[in-house]
């Protein structure tokens, strides 16, 4: 029978997880014949990450595609941070053939318990050190920082282990903050410094490349079981394409969008001593793997590949 | 859609508070389209409306202006707008003017500033043979200065929403607020001769001095205000409670007139006055989410744009949208509405967002002081103790000014964008 | 009033203004913190954003009280006594039903997405404890602030009905009973 189904996700229409999720809608259609339909809703008119998460919880929406950085808080789902272990992923397509692989389904299927249907993955982009005006090139040039960073445990480690002053601030404050100087630098991913046109309040763009900003491609129970057992399949089969479309076109975009900011008065910087920064994170790495066995288990599949 | 709007004004009618009739509307809604599986996103959509961390600007900023008003700055201001306006026929009603203006440097709100402007004025007004309709309407009109002059809530709220530049907004709506504040002036004076209202005392040559001194906490806080997200010691957000912390200082060590009991009722005062402000909050963004599934702003988005699609004249069928959405409406539930709308729109508008937002600020304040909803014609009835019918007359001038205003800054740029530029960032 | 009215309205309004006080004094120390002292708490905005949460929701029965919740008095104002008093009946009975009604789905709301642990809390505490931190509050006692401040609103409405019907029995008009009690549309 025929379903459609509403999915929402927090970024701007203009942002890869948008295209991400119309990717996903279209190949769904196509596999399913057009018997399960996707409408993508943008621009957070279904709620951001914390409300699109409770609204399939609650069965108010049909899914929606939440950054992975959430989920541990918000729903427990604690072996989604494997997914964020700094410096442990040597590429895009390492991440997405992992995340494609049986592993990227043991991770989605830990959902299932949490009455939600994982299918597949978006990146928005490797993160990096964007700061106001002062070129950052080494280690000690990020020591306090004002740096703002997702309140999330996992991020408070990495970033008090790097040195840096870590500041709790919403989103919605940042272009601000960068601009009166409230705050020295924002550990981001190119594309948003792009489409927040944060270049115009910040100068200095540092690659560190620390790690990766999936989004996780959820729907409801609910709605699952509206679909027939093929369609599901075919919408399952629709969620592991969709991610390696998406991870190639997020690699690709990257190196545009550097030289898109270049070409708006950023500097582009390298850090001398990068290998000293992943030496001192390591110790994160090491206590996360303790605390649930499937980060162990990814930065194994991570480390293999390499 | 009809069923909703029909529904909401008979509710309101019938004496059911706004908030409630929003609410009881969006269940009516759920009701009658079988929906009531989307109940359970009702509490969501209500948290998730106060939820919000530019909204904690609401209690500080009416706290401030609280214990502004307990410290007895207000009487202070209104003694120096008398000693600034001096022996002129109509002065009171011009003092209640500047004292406004002098007020929104303390006030994030209009509703604080009518209460506190309204508390020492109106009766003074009356005292002296004013009609008090018409002392009730003037301190209304006053009132919706506050928003215009940093600090602003709705300035920062709307600066969030929009990603726009707080402190470039801030300055923007300054100039605004003089023009506003003569234009109410020359009505105050004209009107004034024409009805040969009474001559104000006259200030003692001797209290002069100090009479400036003491107003000087007042006309110094915007500046703090503003320098301070400028050079970034604190976010907008944050300026709030800096303008509480600066409140309590002034009171505490320069009046010496704060004491336990008047901060205890001041927080408490503020609290209430808060949850007033996010019941409505609330409900009107249960309001949104229903309008949101029923694709209404991109309807009304579309019918716009069918009409015209020339600048000028969808920048003035928006302000009429925005005008009949604040007729019912508290600007920040009606914020949270229009958005959307906004978001659509606003491409096509060929307007810079820092004046645009100064525009959508203004237009919702003008719905604080008209019928049949507006906050601020409510409070100023209340300490007028005059039926709301009649404020609502006396008004009427007064919102024609604002208006004057309302369409210069919507198509006279240099009054908002002249003061960013002067001071970029 | 009785004893224990008395001493719950004390408590309730004692509690709000220490839940005020906490919001200002976190984000007070917020802005010294990171412009004094280059050093800032992480969890400050989401802990200042739940107590705004609790503050609001406790404080409506007050401002229902205070009159600060907006509403148009014009047909009651304009009718006869008793069908002034039918229409606040009517009113008051379909403000409660719906405060009722919002009281108990917020508990389920809270119940159904409240299970995992304030993040903020857990911030703090391990702040405090290190590794041995104990388990923070589940969102639930956020969320929670919702169901209760609905509740009380609509028992404070239930009251005024009972007022009204009072009224309407022994012979006093709206406005007689706004002028004793300080009800709604006071
Ligand atoms: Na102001
Ligand atoms: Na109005």
């Amino acid at each position: 029978q025929e379903v459609t189904l509403k999915m929402g996700h927090a970024a701007a229409s203009t942002h890869i997880f948008h295209t991400g999720l119309e990717i996903f809608a279209r190949k769904v259609d196509e596999k399913t014949d057009g018997n399960v339909k996707i409408e993508v809703y943008g621009d957070r008119q279904l709620g951001d990450d914390k409300q699109l998460l409770e609204g399939i919880q609650i069965g108010l929406i049909d899914g929606a595609l939440v950054s992975s950085a959430t989920l541990p808080l918000v729903l427990g789902a604690a072996s989604f941070d494997a997914l964020q272990q700094p410096f442990t992923v040597s590429s895009y397509e390492q991440l997405s053939a992992v995340l494609t692989s049986d592993l990227g389904d043991e991770l989605l299927a830990t959902l299932d318990e949490k009455n939600i249907k994982g299918v597949g993955f978006v990146d928005a982009g490797l993160r990096h050190f964007l700061s106001k005006d002062k070129p950052v090139t080494s280690l000690a040039d990020m020591k306090g920082l004002k740096t703002r960073i997702v309140p999330i445990p996992l991020h408070k480690a990495i970033w008090e282990t790097i040195g840096v002053n870590p500041i709790g601030m919403a989103y919605g404050e940042v272009y601000s903050a960068l601009e009166t100087g409230t705050i020295d630098a924002v550990e981001i991913n190119v594309s948003s410094i792009k489409s927040e046109s944060l270049y115009n309040a910040a100068k200095q763009v540092t690659l560190t490349g620390h790690y990766f900003w999936p989004g996780v491609i959820m729907i409801s129970n609910a709605a699952w079981e509206k679909m027939s057992d093929a369609d599901k399949a075919a919408v399952e089969a629709a969620g592991k394409e969709a991610t390696t479309e998406a991870y190639a076109l997020a690699a690709s975009q990257d190196a545009e969008t550097v030289a898109f900011l270049e070409a708006n008065g950023v500097t582009i910087n390298k850090l001398s001593d990068l290998d000293d920064l992943k030496a001192l994170t390591a110790s994160v790495v090491t206590t996360w793997q303790g605390k649930d066995p499937m980060i162990a288990k990814f930065t194994d599949a991570f480390a293999a590949g390499q | 859609m009809t069923l909703y709007l029909l529904s909401f004004l008979g509710f309101l009618i019938i004496g059911i508070p706004v908030a409630f009739s929003l609410g009881l509307s969006s269940i009516a809604y759920l009701i009658v389209n079988g929906q009531m599986h989307l109940m359970i996103g009702f509490p969501q959509k209500m948290i998730a409306g106060i939820d919000n961390f530019v909204l904690l600007t609401i209690p500080f900023f009416i706290l401030a202006g609280n214990l502004m008003n307990s410290a007895d700055l207000t009487r202070q201001i209104v003694r120096f707008a008398q000693m600034l306006v001096g022996r002129v026929r109509g002065g009171l009603a011009a003092v209640n003017v500047i004292a406004s203006m002098m007020f929104s440097g303390v006030s994030g709100a209009a509703t604080a500033e009518a209460s506190a402007i309204g508390s020492v004025m109106i009766p003074a007004m009356k005292r002296d043979g004013y009609k008090p309709e018409y002392a009730a309407a003037v301190t209304a009109a006053g009132s919706i200065l506050g928003p215009l002059v940093p600090p602003s809530l709705a300035l920062i709220l709307y600066g969030v929403l929009t990603g726009t530049s707080i402190a470039d907004l801030f300055l923007a709506g300054i100039f605004p607020a003089f023009a506003l504040c003569a234009g109410l002036l020359v009505y105050a004076l004209i009107k004034a001769r024409r009805e040969d209202h009474p001559l104000p005392p006259e200030v003692p040559a001797d209290e002069r001095a100090s009479l400036a001194l003491k107003a000087v906490p007042a006309l110094l806080l915007p500046v703090i205000i503003v320098g301070g997200i400028r050079s970034g010691v604190f976010t907008p957000t944050e300026a709030a409670a800096v303008a509480v912390v600066y409140a309590l200082a002034v009171g505490l060590l320069l009046y010496r007139t704060l004491d336990a009991r008047k901060i205890f009722s001041s927080f408490y005062e503020a609290a209430t006055m808060t949850a007033g402000v996010m019941l409505i909050v609330a409900m009107a963004s249960m309001t949104s989410f229903i309008l949101g599934i029923e694709n209404i702003p991109r309807e009304i988005a579309a019918q716009m744009l069918n009409i015209s699609s020339t600048p000028w004249v969808l920048i003035l069928l928006l302000n009429l949208v925005l005008l009949l959405l604040g007729l019912f409406l508290e600007p920040l539930a009606a914020l949270v509405l229009v958005m959307p709308i906004l978001n659509e729109i606003f491409p096509l508008l060929g307007i810079d967002r820092v004046q645009f937002g100064v525009m959508v600020v203004l237009n919702l304040m003008i719905g604080m002081i008209t019928p049949p909803v507006g906050l601020c014609l409510f409070i100023v009835s209340a300490i007028g103790r005059t039926p709301l019918e009649r404020v609502a007359v006396a008004i009427l001038p007064m919102i024609g000014i604002a208006l004057v205003i309302l369409a210069l800054v919507a198509f006279v740029p240099f009054l908002t964008l002249s003061l960013p530029a002067l001071f970029p960032g | 009033m009785t004893a224990f009215h008395l001493v719950f309205r004390t408590g309730l309004k004692a509690l709000l203004v220490m839940l005020m006080a906490t919001l200002l004094t976190v984000m007070t120390a917020q802005v010294i913190m990171r412009y004094g002292f280059n050093s800032s708490l992480l969890w400050s905005e989401e802990l200042c954003r739940y107590l705004l949460i609790w503050c609001s929701f406790l404080a409506m029965v007050f401002a229902f009280e205070r009159g600060e919740i907006a509403a148009l008095s014009i047909l009651a104002d304009s009718l006869p006594r008793v069908p002034a008093l039918a229409l606040a009946i009517v009113g008051g009975v379909l403000s409660a039903a719906m405060c009722g009604a919002l009281a108990w789905y917020g508990y389920l709301y809270a119940k159904l997405v409240g299970s995992q642990p304030i993040p903020a809390i857990s911030f703090i505490l391990g702040d405090i404890f290190g590794s041995s931190a104990p388990a923070a509050p589940t969102v639930f006692w956020v969320y929670f602030a919702l169901p209760l401040g609905m509740m009380l609103l609509g028992l404070r409405i239930a009251i005024n009905i009972v007022h009204y019907l009072r009224a309407w029995a022994d012979g006093r008009t709206l406005q007689d009973l706004a002028a004793s009690h300080g009800g709604p549309g006071q």
